[in-house]
């Protein structure tokens, strides 16, 4: 339907425009309009069902649902007559046959849509409550609770698990009076935890555990703050009571996310209840972390930095920041570093994740930063993901890919696992772990040998000779051979992929993935100049909710310093390590490896909200404040700067990243001249760019395939790595919400391989590599194939991270395992 | 677990539709004849063999009146008691039902030998009232006439 | 009138390829491959012909708009999902003349270019399947289907889908939404199925009995067809009677004739000579007429006037000795066991509506019991998201209208 025919009506004697292929309803919304309706959800297709938003049209005799009725040029609306006010009033009624009037107790009284309706057109109750439903409460699933008898079965859960979510976890069964919704075969809830269809429903029939009988929404304040999880860059809309935030929702059209939060979103807001939090600052004494006044501490800091840097000089002090923390507290490590320790020594776990993507996009197309488009899936044509779980890493960005999908691009997924887009995809390629390098070599060799791209436009670019040539034994039975999929698969996907269309190639480039390099985003990036496709065909994520920020505000050797990799794995490159927001044992590959080096250190210092693994062999330990607990601001992967208040009040004697940083360097004797969050902002104005700042320059950058590690007799498996959705690097495992959903560590094996190991569901199964060993309980799945297995990486004590190992470059960090009973 | 057969057959059926969820209720019936009815996990597994959520499976399988979600007996008797048949005798016939052999609505002889299902119109009105046993449709039929015939099915 | 529905039925071996084309089938099919699909398209639109399965849409329209959508590929749908109660008009064809819809299917597949056909064929005829995959077998034998009908270049394929006991899936929307393997439930128009039908693309649907008329139409021509019945609505149909009635069946009439005509002179009359007392003239859904109510002829344009509907032709017959609360009562029971639940109106009234019968036929109603039951109708009437509500509610108001003192004489 042709979106820019601008067509006029009247609504209620109001001339309106709205655009063709509108219904009524969009149109009276857009032009703030309202009329009511219960079934109707912007996100999803029409349904028709409640029949609430009937209106009347001049010259017509019936009445017409706004929500399903297309709004034609000259149309003459009333939304509110008389009659109108009938016929809702007896379709109301008729809603009340069903639903109970238990609205004393109903969480959702106050902002229940039916309690308003009702309100608004009577009745208060229906003549005819004789067969009501009386189904149990179901409020054993974690997070999600359903009241069934509330349903008044608008269908809106059901359709944005399935339609939006690309899940379909409920449904509607049985048919007519005695629908229900409900999961398959009325078992506990097993989805993955969203909670959209919490904010979808109109009434009270589903709703957040977390939040059941907390507070009557009239007592509550509502603020809007940026999520803390992931690079999305979500608003989210907090309900305090009495200082303590008790929920977390969407709302419709709010924020870059328009109402949709994942599950992260939406529970994991009180991991800053944990009783995990530093309350007091520490110093190590006789082995054992004490508390300490913050002025102790900040002298022992001082001058045990003093100290190093007398004895060493300041390039024996390195420091790493966080991807969670705000612009502003990142900005002023690096300035307490760069300034007043003097070292360049300055990164963070980004340079094992991000940064990776970061290089091949800056060598590919001499840019610094290359933010994601929120918007890219629905303009795309042809959409290709490789070896990314996208709707893990920005699950909310990830249902654009669904949506374009569902509304008729194409989607191909190559991936081991199964993802998520992998089952909503118009193809899924099982290609073997760690070979979509190869696979994307693939696709360039057919398209340049059948002469399908872009000639004109190449001949400009440098290093097409070099690209050809390194693509030579990249030959479709070669990459069948690397990928296990077909010859006849590589080279329809090459040239589907070069069929005339918008094209878009998405990756992650997460620290927790082992699968890809900066090759594979190098692959990518040649494949889309060959194309002629501008940058934007490459899409790749910033991780966290402030990794691009982070990275702006010059967190990462500017001039020469030591990289994170010198820092941590390579023993006494540094003598003191000043550590802000991160716990490297956890998120760090090798981890005995990095412990080892961290405790080698003659100092470190960690500041962070909670006493973990990094921080209980930290000579001194400072107390930061979370998010929600200071104001700030994240740059999201999409280069949208973001500012999120602070909404509650400090835990325990906790401060302000950045505020600590000003403070040390004025015990330090040296003032870095900014006092407060205005002055900060202010200093970083310039410096902070939200992305594409200079010209691209284009050139084509051969990407080798290398594995660094095979398979063997000994090691005959390989393991893959990544985030899940539920978790988000070490923070989420600390809502104990989140908790609820995934508590543990677990080793997805295929049920073939469980077989022929002898492995049982929920045993535990010894994982063990060249570097070390582990114990974790089996999930059998046939997410992963044969010969593979998956393990995610959140869970400090799972350690999973001791198997694994680090890889800066092009190298492939597959990760070869053996798996046994235990 | 379906069987091979049964799994063989529905990759049969899918290639009849452009989409696999096309092939869902055909896919249901050959369950369905193999079983005699749609056990939780023969959905599962029909789910899983066509790539539609399992909830999707059972949302779509009870929609529709010819599905059936518990076990059954070894007949099936569906009656039709709609208004044709209605006028032309079938409460008479459910009556018989109940007296000769307990059977009612919904339920099942003790030894299994038949299940009941009354059912909307089968489209005999012309021959009412009707009934189709398993497969096989019968009509024009009286107290004695459906007696008869039950008894050809052990 | 000589039959061409019916045409052959009495054959014994009529369901058989070869006795199909020795009575003279498949030549309509030669005959329209030579000519231009357009060409078919309008002589199907001068023939006037109107869909058959209750709306009395014209089918020559419903093909334009198919044929004006480029997009590809277009999907042919037959309606074999005949489950308005007293509706059994179709049976013959699907169980004992097969060929002529497989035909007619073939025709209209070339005419619309539409490369895949499927009949939608309902649960409750689990006999008719086994006849039509046996005669779809044999067309391909035979090569009147496959990628190549009849040496031509022209490709149709054909498959039967069976439905599973919903009588809301022979609306035309939630009986592609079966077809998708989804439940049933109606879909907005618009879109509508020509342009955005089975998985998105065009997709004519068309009853059995239309379908089969079609090879009759190029048999004879558009012209002669017309002539058939009454002008507005041309051709042959089918009506099936039940009730008290002596000889209940499927009829193969002209358009237009009278209900008294069908009634007396075809199935001579009521049994047991007792007296009429009221015809509910189209299946169901179609408002009940008193006995005196009978001189109305039998078509799309001119039942309306009368203050019914000819719906499918399915004329139900009640004698003087029927309880037509009880007939009310079971119809609203059918309309409740049918309804989708998609939207209010329907799922909660008609439930509602249900109860209130339950109650009056029962001998417990009240005497505002009646007024009650026309007021829940009224607030389903207009309201609903198909036409099954609506349909319900108008059982009610008409047996009511009609049979009023029936339902008093219930209230002590």
């Amino acid at each position: 339907m042709p979106k820019d025919i601008i067509i006029e009506l009247t609504i209620n004697g109001k001339n309106i425009k709205a655009e063709q292929g509108m219904t009524i309803l969009q149109a009276a919304q857009k032009n703030g309009i309202y009329i009511p309706n219960m079934c109707y959800d912007r996100r999803l297709k029409p349904y028709g069902g409640c029949r609430l938003c009937v209106v009347e049209l001049e010259g017509q005799k019936r009445l017409f649902a706004a929500c399903s009725t297309p709004a034609e040029d000259g149309m003459i609306v009333h939304t509110e007559t008389p009659k109108l006010a009938k016929a809702r009033k007896t379709v109301l009624e008729l809603l009340l046959v069903h639903h109970p009037l238990d609205c004393p107790i109903c969480d959702k009284a106050g902002e229940c849509d039916l309690q308003d309706l009702a309100f608004k057109y009577g009745p208060s109750q229906s003549r005819f409550t004789a067969e009501r439903k009386h189904d149990p409460e179901r409020v054993d699933a974690p997070i999600v609770e359903r009241n069934p008898n509330r349903c008044i079965l608008c269908g809106k859960c059901v359709r944005v698990c399935a339609e939006h979510q690309g899940v379909g976890a409920i449904n509607l069964i049985g048919r007519g009076f005695k629908t229900k919704v409900s999961p398959a075969f009325e078992e506990t809830l097993n989805c993955e935890f969203c909670g959209q269809c919490i904010d979808a429903c109109p009434v009270g029939a589903l709703g957040a555990k977390p939040y059941r009988f907390r507070s009557r929404v009239w007592y509550m304040d509502e603020y809007e703050a940026i999520c803390p999880y992931c690079g999305c860059g979500c608003t989210t809309n907090l309900s305090l009571r009495e200082g303590r935030i008790i929920r977390a929702r969407g709302k419709d059209g709010i924020g870059i996310n328009e109402g949709n939060l994942c599950g992260k979103g939406r529970f994991g807001f009180d991991y800053i209840y944990s009783e995990n939090r530093i309350t007091t600052p520490m110093i190590k004494k006789d082995g054992k972390l004490v508390p300490v006044s913050w002025e102790e501490a900040l002298q022992y800091v001082a001058k045990r930095l003093e100290d190093i840097k007398g004895k060493y000089g300041p390039s024996a002090i390195g420091a790493i920041g966080s991807q969670r923390c705000t612009i502003e507290d990142n900005y002023m490590l690096q300035k307490f570093m760069r300034e007043v320790v003097g070292t360049d020594n300055i990164d963070s776990v980004a340079r094992f994740g991000y940064a990776k993507a970061q290089k091949a996009l800056e060598k590919a197309y001499d840019v610094d930063f290359m933010p994601i488009k929120w918007k890219a899936p629905l303009n795309a044509d042809f959409m290709l993901v490789v070896e990314s779980d996208i709707t893990s890493t920005l699950p909310v960005w990830g249902l654009n890919f669904i949506k374009a999908k569902n509304d008729g691009a194409t989607l191909v997924v190559a991936d081991v696992k199964e993802t998520k887009l992998a089952r909503n995809s118009t193809q899924w390629l099982r290609i073997k772990p760690g070979s979509g390098t190869a696979l994307l070599n693939g696709m360039m060799k057919v398209i340049i040998d059948g002469g399908l791209y872009d000639k004109d436009k190449t001949s400009a670019v440098p290093n097409f000779d070099a690209l050809t040539a390194g693509l030579k034994e990249f030959t479709p039975q070669a990459v069948s051979n690397i990928t296990g999929i077909s010859e006849d698969a590589i080279i329809s996907l090459a040239r589907s992929y070069a069929y005339p269309g918008k094209r878009l190639i998405a990756l992650t480039s997460n620290i927790s993935e082992n699968t890809k390099s900066m090759n594979t985003i190098l692959a990518a990036a040649n494949l889309a100049i060959l194309m002629g496709d501008d940058p934007d065909t490459v899409q790749v994520p910033a991780e966290f909710s402030n990794t691009a920020g982070m990275w702006m505000s010059g967190v990462r050797p500017l001039s020469g310093g030591k990289d994170v990799y010198d820092m941590l794995y390579e023993p006494g490159a540094v003598k003191a390590l000043y550590i802000m927001g991160e716990n490297p044992i956890v998120t760090f590959q090798d981890a005995a490896r990095v412990e080892k080096t961290l405790k080698g250190l003659e100092l470190l210092i960690v500041q962070d909200i909670f006493l973990k693994e990094a921080a209980r062999i930290a000579d001194v330990v400072l107390p930061a404040c979370s998010w929600a607990e200071k104001e700030g601001t994240f740059m999201s992967a999409t280069g949208n700067i973001q500012k999120t208040p602070k909404l509650v009040a400090e835990t325990g004697q906790s401060v302000p990243d950045w505020k600590i940083f000003r403070n040390l360097a004025r015990v330090m004797n040296k003032d870095l001249g900014l006092k407060d969050i205005t002055a900060i902002r202010a200093a970083i104005a310039d410096m902070i760019v939200s992305g594409e700042t200079k010209d691209i320059r284009r050139s084509f950058n051969p990407a080798s395939y290398e594995v660094m590690e095979t398979v063997s007799e000994e090691y005959p498996m390989f393991l893959v790595t990544s985030n899940i959705l539920q978790h988000s690097g070490a923070l989420s495992v600390l809502s104990k919400n989140l908790d609820s959903v995934v508590s543990d560590a677990y080793l997805q094996v295929n049920t073939k391989d469980a077989k022929k190991h002898g492995i049982h569901d929920d045993a535990f199964v010894r994982v063990k590599s060249k570097r070390g060993e582990v114990y974790l309980k089996a999930m059998l799945s046939d997410e992963v194939p044969e010969g593979t297995v998956f393990a995610p990486l959140h869970f400090a004590h799972a350690k999973v991270n001791a198997l694994t190992y680090p890889s800066l470059n092009g190298g492939l960090p597959l990760v070869a395992v053996s798996i046994e009973a235990a | 677990m379906l069987s091979e057969n049964a799994v063989k057959e529905i990759g049969l059926i899918r290639n009849k539709y452009h989409d696999a969820q096309s092939s869902l209720l055909p896919a249901l019936y050959v369950v369905q004849k193999e079983h005699g009815w749609l056990s939780p996990e023969a959905l599962k597994e029909v789910g899983e063999i066509l790539n539609v959520p399992k909830a999707e499976v059972k949302g779509v399988s009870t929609f529709y009146a010819m599905f059936r979600h518990r076990p059954i007996g070894r007949h099936l008797i569906q009656l039709c008691t709609n208004v044709a048949c209605m006028i032309m005798g079938s409460e008479s016939l459910l009556n018989i039902l109940k007296e000769r052999y307990g059977l009612e609505p919904n339920g099942t002889t003790g030894d299994g030998r038949f299940s009941l299902v009354v059912m909307e119109c089968i489209g005999a009105c012309g021959t009412a009232p009707a009934m189709l046993v398993d497969t096989d449709f019968h009509d024009n039929l009286t107290e004695e006439r459906i007696v008869n015939i039950l008894e050809k099915y052990k | 009138m000589e039959k061409f529905l019916l045409r052959n039925i009495e054959n014994p071996n009529s369901t058989d390829i070869n006795e199909y084309i020795k009575a003279g089938g498949y030549k309509a099919l030669l005959k329209a491959v030579e000519m231009k699909p357009a060409d078919i398209v309008s002589e199907v639109r001068k023939s006037g012909l109107r869909g058959r399965g209750g709306a009395g849409f014209p089918t020559g329209m419903k093909w334009a708009f198919a044929s004006a959508d480029p997009k590809k590929p277009r999907y042919m749908l037959c309606n074999a999902d005949e489950g308005e109660p007293g509706t059994f008009k179709d049976r013959p064809i699907l169980e004992k003349n097969p060929h002529l819809l497989i035909e007619g299917m073939i025709i209209s597949g070339y005419a619309l270019e539409a490369e895949y056909g499927y009949i939608y064929i309902r649960g409750e005829y689990p006999a008719a399947k086994d006849i039509l995959d046996a005669a779809i077998k044999q067309a391909h034998e035979k090569g009147y289907l496959g990628d190549n009908v009849s040496g031509k270049g022209v490709r149709f394929h054909l498959y039967v889908h069976q439905g599973a006991g919903a009588y809301i899936c022979g609306e035309e929307t939630a009986l592609i939404e079966s077809l998708e393997g989804k439940r049933g439930q109606p879909r907005i128009k618009p879109p509508f199925p020509v342009n955005e039908g089975f998985l998105s693309k065009p997709t004519i649907i068309n009853n059995v009995e239309t379908l089969a008329n079609i090879p009759y139409i190029i048999e004879i021509g558009a012209d002669a067809y017309a002539e058939i019945g009454s002008p507005d609505c041309p051709g042959p149909k089918l009506y099936s009677v039940s009730g008290h009635v002596k000889r209940p069946g499927v009829y193969e009439l002209p358009m237009g004739i009278t209900l008294r005509e069908i009634i007396y002179d075809h199935c001579g009359g009521i049994r047991g000579d007792k007296k009429l007392k009221a015809v509910i003239p189209g299946g169901i859904s179609t408002p009940i007429l008193p006995a005196d109510a009978i001189d109305c002829p039998m078509d799309f344009v001119n039942m309306p006037k009368h203050g019914s509907m000819l719906g499918s032709g399915a004329v139900m017959v009640f004698d003087e000795t029927v309880d037509l609360v009880k007939v009310c009562y079971r119809a609203i029971k059918f309309f409740e066991h049918e309804s989708c639940g998609k939207c209010t109106p329907c799922r909660e009234g008609v439930g509602w509506m249900r109860a209130i019968l339950e109650r009056i036929s029962g001998g417990s109603g009240t005497a505002e019991d009646i007024d009650l039951l026309i007021e829940v109708s009224n607030n389903i009437t207009g309201k609903t998201f198909c036409p099954l509500g609506d349909g319900a509610a108008m059982v009610v108001q008409n047996f009511v209208k009609n049979f009023r003192s029936e339902f008093e004489e219930k209230i002590h």
